[in-house]
């Protein structure tokens, strides 16, 4: 009988010890001097190289991004402070087209906020330990996501002040909401997943701010770092009840990656609009948003990794997974079209026929354009995905990544304004242009996401320090069990595979 | 594991999977032969063959569901589902799928006894049959329905013969050539899958249609298939060579994949209801009106209760997941719930002008006769272990 480990050991390259993790984690935040190497101070445009003219130290990717992220954050606030002073009619919302970026918008960032939580609560439940370098970053890049989200379907109520209305609650005005209304399962959807997944992502952060606390030099970030961490000893019983909440966390997660976007998906769904009312929208929508949340999990650490010099936690074996993850996701979202036109072409439906055709034909359907470059994006270019060689090439994953969010922006694009403006009466076509405020406001949550995932790296531990120590005596307790020196290893420590 | 445990490993008594499945099946090919021929010859050929494809069906979809499992071990390279590898082998062996094509003549020969689109004064008629005609014709029936067959039979053939290949031989590189056929299989297999649940039961109501349709029925197939193989192990897992190998920790992985089978139906079944329910269009709620008389209402009502309350019970508590005695009773449970379920998605389709619950039962009961006899068949013929499904006994050793 062959010993077969049940961890994979490229999941932490080097040799290292938990001293040497902690440095490398917690040092990101606690010296404010690797957030100012001086990484990008040339820029080659061919035969030119040009110094980037900015003081030692500003020139840094963490200040030129957060620069950048918190331009775009104040093109938001303008864009927000004209609507509330204006309306939504700034926006190019116009019959037959009520929901135009906005819900577009409000989709794809729900979709980006899926991959933290499937990391963390699914991967847990599953025992995947290749979840341990990833799910901190990914949790945060969900919470930042779904605020981005949470801003257009508050705005597009037209009076934002008043979105408590939202709620049921007693009150003298006789308003309740109408709960046979998805949008209104929406608020409860989003402010549980919200609610839940800030809870999560701080529990999995208190042993990591004790580890801070213990670290810092300084008086203030003693003091912050110790608030935070709430008493934490690491005794046995912390431990015990750091693993209830996480298990117990993770279980109300996982249904909530599952009910979010499924709800999501029945504001159309639910609808009689042709193209809508498809009964296979809910599990292909949250494909979707774990395939766009991969992606930008992906694109998004490619980066952070080299200039943080990561290599040693999250190594290409991550990658690897996440890419295979992102090409199965993917590939079901391609049935979910593939279905789509399909029951559209066999329904036999003149509605429906009439469908397939605005999205199929080039030159004739005004949005044909929106839908080939959907299917090139989401459905072409991740095909590469297909070739080791390809997922162990970061420059390949960086651009299939990139070339996966804006396809799963088409998506939206393509099932929304498409069928508002062919409905069942000719009456009542159009064509649907959004406006230069609704592309200031997309921007802008671009922006707001930028800067707050900036603030994240620098106060915050982006990688789970106990969980990579945990890891490490894992392997190194395997290697021995290997070496047939130990008793075997732990049962429950094998992964699903 | 001990050494007792490892004593006992040895001398444990043998597996009677064979032997039972081969008397069951007998026995139900002979009970079921016997009632769907005597209840069903009054009828007419016409609710003769409607009533056999409901029994067709449910147990091609067994193979299907154990393919797809099979196709779904090898893709992502599992491990812990080793130990029951053999008996996904054995569901959906290539002589199985050749047996199922053959079975499936009686069928194809007579599609106009089966279905109103076959009928041209219908057709001539009907504007949304004629604008489906592309689809709803014998050719594309039949490229759908044996291309399916042939696809199936060609990949069983390319898995099982690398994984016996590297059975045979210890070859542990035959996992990577295996590896390299599974994704694409079951690309193609979902796909393919698609297009003969499409041509077979969804042109029963040959104005309907459903998005969600064949991959809800590959779900439920799936659960079914687990079921089987919860069933089969659990009630053998005292017996070599399963002793010490399926065990609480493998009843702990196979129940996880169980649960999530029996949430992915559920949400699946709800979801298309509440969409279909919602949007009230009457070319999707047709199905519904349908299946809103009685039995099959109760049988709805029975579903979500029998097929999801229970078992979500049962499988959240994870001493349940550890015991393979619970695991074999829910296993056994499941399986026979999924009759029924599959009675309420097919037989109100099937519009039977004299229906008879007891030949629906006896064809249901004789082709699940003739399957477990060929499953019986194929796996007293090979192995019951396939290599490295004793990995845990290598990790207890050190």
């Amino acid at each position: 009988m062959a010993y077969e480990p049940s961890i994979d050991k490229s999941l932490l390259e080097g040799e290292h010890t938990e001293a040497s993790i902690d440095a490398a984690i917690a040092d990101i935040v606690l010296d404010p001097k690797t957030h100012t190497q001086p990484a990008i101070n040339h820029l080659k445009l061919g035969k030119l190289n040009v110094k980037i003219p900015a003081p030692e130290g500003y020139n840094s990717p963490w200040f030129l991004f957060m620069g950048i992220g918190f331009l775009f954050v104040n093109i938001l606030l303008v864009s927000i402070a004209v609507l509330v002073f204006t309306g939504i009619g700034i926006w190019g919302n116009n019959q037959p087209v009520g929901w135009g970026f906005d819900i577009i918008n409000f989709v794809w960032w729900i979709g980006i906020g899926h991959a933290g939580t499937l990391i963390s609560a699914i991967l847990l439940l599953l025992r995947q330990k290749w979840r341990n370098s990833i799910n901190r970053f990914a949790e945060a890049m969900t919470i930042f996501a779904v605020m981005c989200a949470g801003i257009y379907p508050l705005l597009h109520t037209g009076r934002p002040w008043v979105a408590y209305w939202l709620f049921p609650y007693p009150n003298v005005l006789g308003m309740w909401p109408n709960f046979r209304s998805p949008l209104v399962w929406d608020v409860f959807a989003v402010s549980t997943y919200m609610t839940v997944s800030i809870l999560f992502w701080f529990v999995g952060l208190i042993p990591d701010f004790a580890t801070l606390r213990d670290r810092a030099k300084g008086k203030i970030a003693r003091v912050a770092f110790g608030v935070a961490s709430m008493g934490w000893k690491g005794s046995a019983k912390d431990w015990v009840r750091y693993e209830h909440a996480s298990l117990i966390l993770a279980g109300i997660s996982t249904p909530l990656v599952l009910s979010v976007h499924t709800i999501v998906s029945f504001d159309f769904a639910m609808g009689i609009v042709p193209g809508w009312n498809v009964t296979i929208f809910p599990p292909y929508f949250v494909a979707g948003a774990v395939f766009a949340g991969f992606a930008m999990v992906i694109t998004l650490m490619i980066p952070i990794r080299k200039w943080y010099k990561l290599e040693a936690f999250v190594t290409m074996k991550h990658f690897d997974w996440m890419a295979k993850v992102m090409l199965a996701t993917g590939l079901i979202v391609v049935y979910g079209y593939a279905m789509e036109i399909f029951y559209a072409i066999y329904s036999g439906v003149p509605w429906e026929l009439s469908l397939f055709h605005n999205r199929w034909e080039i030159l004739q359907a005004p949005y044909s354009w929106a839908f080939w470059l959907l299917i090139l994006f989401n459905g072409i270019i991740p095909q590469i995905l297909w070739i080791p060689k390809m997922r162990q090439n970061l420059t390949v994953l960086m651009l299939v990544s990139a070339s996966v969010s804006v396809g799963m922006w088409f998506e939206r694009y393509v099932i929304i304004p498409i069928s508002l403006t062919r409905d069942y009466l000719p009456s009542s076509y159009g064509y649907y242009t959004p406006t230069g405020w609704d592309f200031a406001m997309f921007f802008g949550t671009m922006g707001l996401f930028v800067f707050l995932l900036l603030l994240f790296i620098r106060f915050l531990p982006m990688i789970n320090i106990f969980e990579i120590k945990e890891l490490k005596h894992q392997l190194d307790h395997e290697a021995h069990a290997e070496h047939g020196h130990g008793h075997g290893a732990d049962p429950e420590a094998a992964p699903a595979h | 594991m001990s050494d007792t445990e490892t004593t006992m490993h040895e001398s444990a008594p043998k597996n009677t999977i064979g032997t039972n499945y081969s008397i069951l099946g007998v026995l139900l090919l002979l009970v079921g032969g016997g009632l769907f021929a005597a209840t069903g010859m009054g009828a007419g050929m016409e609710n003769m063959l409607r009533s056999y494809l409901y029994g067709y069906m449910f147990w091609s979809g067994m193979t299907i569901g154990c393919f797809g499992l099979m196709l779904l071990h090898h893709t992502i390279r599992a491990r812990w589902s080793r130990p029951v590898l053999r008996i996904w082998e054995s569901a959906c062996s290539p002589l199985m799928l050749v047996i199922q094509a053959v079975a499936f003549l009686p069928i194809a020969m007579n599609l106009k006894l089966i279905y109103k689109w076959m009928k041209p004064e219908v057709v001539a008629v009907d504007k949304i049959l004629q604008n489906k005609a592309f689809y709803l014709n014998p050719t594309v029936f039949y490229i759908t329905t044996f291309g399916f067959f042939a696809f199936m039979i060609f990949w069983s053939y390319q898995l099982q013969a690398l994984q016996r290949k590297e059975d045979a031989t210890g070859d542990k590189s035959y996992a990577d050539k295996r590896a390299v056929w599974a994704p694409p299989g079951l690309l193609f297999f979902v796909l393919l899958l698609n297009f003969f649940y499409t041509s077979v039961l969804m042109s029963l109501d040959a104005h309907w249609f459903s998005t969600i349709y064949g991959v809800w029925l590959m779900v439920g197939f799936a659960l079914a298939g687990l079921a089987f193989t919860g069933m089969t192990v659990g009630t053998q897992h005292k017996r070599a060579p399963f002793v010490g190998i399926i065990n609480e920790k493998f009843t702990y992985d196979i129940g996880v994949l169980t649960l999530a089978f029996t949430l992915l139906w559920a949400y699946f079944t709800f979801s298309q209801f509440l969409i279909t329910w919602s949007g009230n269009l009457p070319e999707f709620t047709v199905w519904f009106v349908d299946r809103s008389v009685q039995p099959y209402s109760t049988l709805a009502g029975m579903g979500m209760f029998a097929q999801f309350l229970i078992p979500f019970i049962v499988l959240l508590q994870p001493a349940s997941r550890r015991n393979p005695a619970v695991f074999a009773a829910l296993g056994g449970w499941v399986f026979s719930v999924r009759m029924f379920d599959f009675y309420y998605v097919v037989v109100p389709s099937l519009h039977l002008t004299s229906p008879n619950a007891l030949t629906l039962i006896g064809g249901l009961f004789a082709m699940g006769g003739l399957w477990l006899l060929v499953f019986a068949l194929q796996y007293k013929s090979r192995p019951e272990l396939v290599n490295g499904s004793d990995y845990q006994l290598a990790a207890n050793h050190g």
